[in-house]
């Protein structure tokens, strides 16, 4: 495990703890409505399509599609200037929810509407951070 | 509704731009005001109606702004995210309704002193990702626009190259050292593809205008400026569809602007765009019908925007080189460009008609023609 970072989301919120839960075992889950099936992320208290409050996590495919990505050269957020340059991607998965996060692919290698995979950074004892690297 | 030529602008003003410690968003405001009123010939007795614009610390709402300006109209509101805009459309309909017969908008701000975080967010899994400030998002859409259409840096540098010519007429202006596209790509990348070049400044200061019925407008010493059409579109849905970056809520304004008002792309004398990133010039410039989906960029280096051009855009330089201002100094400099005042190398001949498109981040679109003729 690396060491603690800053700036790392409490796991331990109602609405996105199950979310934190399964990332620590490297499984990547999105919110499921038990009424109507709507599938999101980020978690929302009411579902938007139909208002059901009656709401679950589910596994969902590991696998995407790369949106589109961009290489932060400058430390925007300060706790991040170890990491410049660093890659972030808008990865839609498989399955239909959209995550934007760290990517294991170097700005050479990555390209838009690549195939990706889940990969996983312990960041420390409590967060696992989804990334994804090539498929 | 037709609300064509029924309001007009006649008067605007703003404070000095820069870094002005201790001077709150308020403060500023009042000199924003004052200076409108000096434009119009008018004292503040006259307002009827009060619109302020929070600033982005959450400042300048009416009962902040009100206790300086010193008098209580009749109307007040506070918009949080004017861009002119929106507060240009508020005041139109409560002129149309009765609710206030004339109007001061006001925005001020002091980011740039206050020292505000663009960056700061709640912590999450994108923020934990290093996903912060709207440079990342803007660089995802063109990231997405390259690999679509086949857009080159060295066109989509056209538009920050473009405006700080702008720049250079405008002694207002921030940022006026030359810059030509060779200099725009020997810059480094804040987050490629943009250049720090590509996104705003930050600035302190306060921009005001006024406004009024038509009838009322011809009592007044300058050139009417009227408002010939509205439309606003949004997405306050969210981020729930993959091509939300590009952001199709523009597309449906600009078809309801050029509805209403039965106006089409080659009407336009001047162009506005409020731009927080060059990346809202290139999804505007398309979404209007300016240039062709996808050739935004290649449009932009054929020379179109430039000074001389056929579609001069952004006439005071922007948000990327004359200020900062959340677009309010674009709607001052269309103004004064279909008056006929401004400075005469800046000058558009015969500027009759303008556009200005502004957006709410990726969650709203709102767009106005104003022009001279009612």
């Amino acid at each position: 495990m690396s060491s603690h970072r800053p700036n790392l989301p409490a796991t331990d919120q109602p609405l996105t703890a199950p979310f934190w839960q399964a990332a620590k075992k490297h499984v990547l889950t999105a919110q499921k409505c038990l009424d109507c099936g709507d599938l999101r992320y980020p978690a929302l208290e009411i579902c938007p399509r139909c208002w059901s409050t009656n709401q679950d996590w589910v596994e969902i495919s590991p696998n995407g599609t790369l949106w589109s990505y961009v290489v932060y050269h400058r430390a925007l957020d300060p706790s991040k200037k170890n990491e410049i340059p660093y890659i972030v991607g808008r990865v839609q998965t498989d399955d239909g929810p959209v995550f934007t996060v760290r990517l294991d692919v170097t700005p050479e290698d990555a390209e838009v509407d690549m195939r990706l995979t889940a990969s996983w950074d312990d960041a420390d004892d409590e967060v696992t951070l989804v990334r994804f690297t090539t498929a | 509704m037709d609300i064509r030529g029924k309001v007009a602008i006649v008067g605007v003003g703003h404070s000095d731009q820069g870094t002005f410690p201790g001077k709150t968003a308020e403060q500023l405001s009042i000199k924003a005001i004052q200076s409108a009123l000096e434009d119009a010939e008018l004292t503040k007795d006259q307002l009827d109606g009060l619109i302020t614009c929070k600033s982005i610390q959450g400042n300048n709402i009416d009962i902040q702004v009100g206790p300086l300006f010193g008098l209580s109209p009749r109307y007040a509101q506070t918009l949080d995210y004017g861009t002119c805009n929106y507060s240009l459309h508020l005041a139109t309909q409560a002129i149309i309704t009765g609710l206030a017969e004339t109007v001061v908008l006001v925005y001020g701000a002091n980011a740039r002193s206050g020292k505000f975080n663009f960056s700061a967010a709640a912590p999450s899994l994108e923020s934990a990702s290093g996903f912060v400030h709207v440079a990342g998002p803007a660089a995802l859409a063109l990231q997405r626009h390259k690999a679509l259409y086949g857009t080159k840096e060295e066109d989509f540098g056209w538009f920050a190259v473009s405006e700080r010519e702008w720049a250079q007429r405008n002694p207002l202006a921030i940022f006026q050292d030359p810059m030509t596209i060779d200099d725009y790509l020997a810059k480094p990348y804040l987050v490629e593809p943009l250049r720090r070049e590509d996104v705003t400044m930050i600035s302190d200061g306060a921009v005001a205008l006024i406004v009024t019925s038509a009838e009322r407008a011809k009592d007044y010493p300058n050139k009417p400026v009227y408002v010939l059409g509205i439309a606003e579109n949004t997405e306050v849905a969210g981020d729930t569809f993959d091509d939300f970056l590009m952001r199709p809520n523009i597309k449906r304004t600009a078809a309801e602007i050029w509805k209403r008002t039965g106006f089409t792309p080659s009407d336009i004398d001047v162009l506005y765009i409020q731009n927080p990133t060059a990346v809202w010039n290139l999804q505007m410039v398309e979404a209007y019908g300016f240039a062709p989906e996808g050739q935004g960029a290649a449009w932009a280096a054929e020379g179109h925007i430039r000074p001389g051009g056929d579609l001069p855009l952004n006439t005071n330089g922007g948000q990327l080189s004359e200020s900062y201002m959340w677009g309010w100094l674009h709607m001052v400099e269309a103004v004064r460009q279909l008056r006929g005042t401004v400075e005469p190398d800046r000058q558009v001949p015969n500027a009759e008609l303008a556009l200005y498109c502004s957006t709410m981040t990726f969650l709203k679109s709102a767009a106005s023609i104003i022009g001279v003729n009612p």
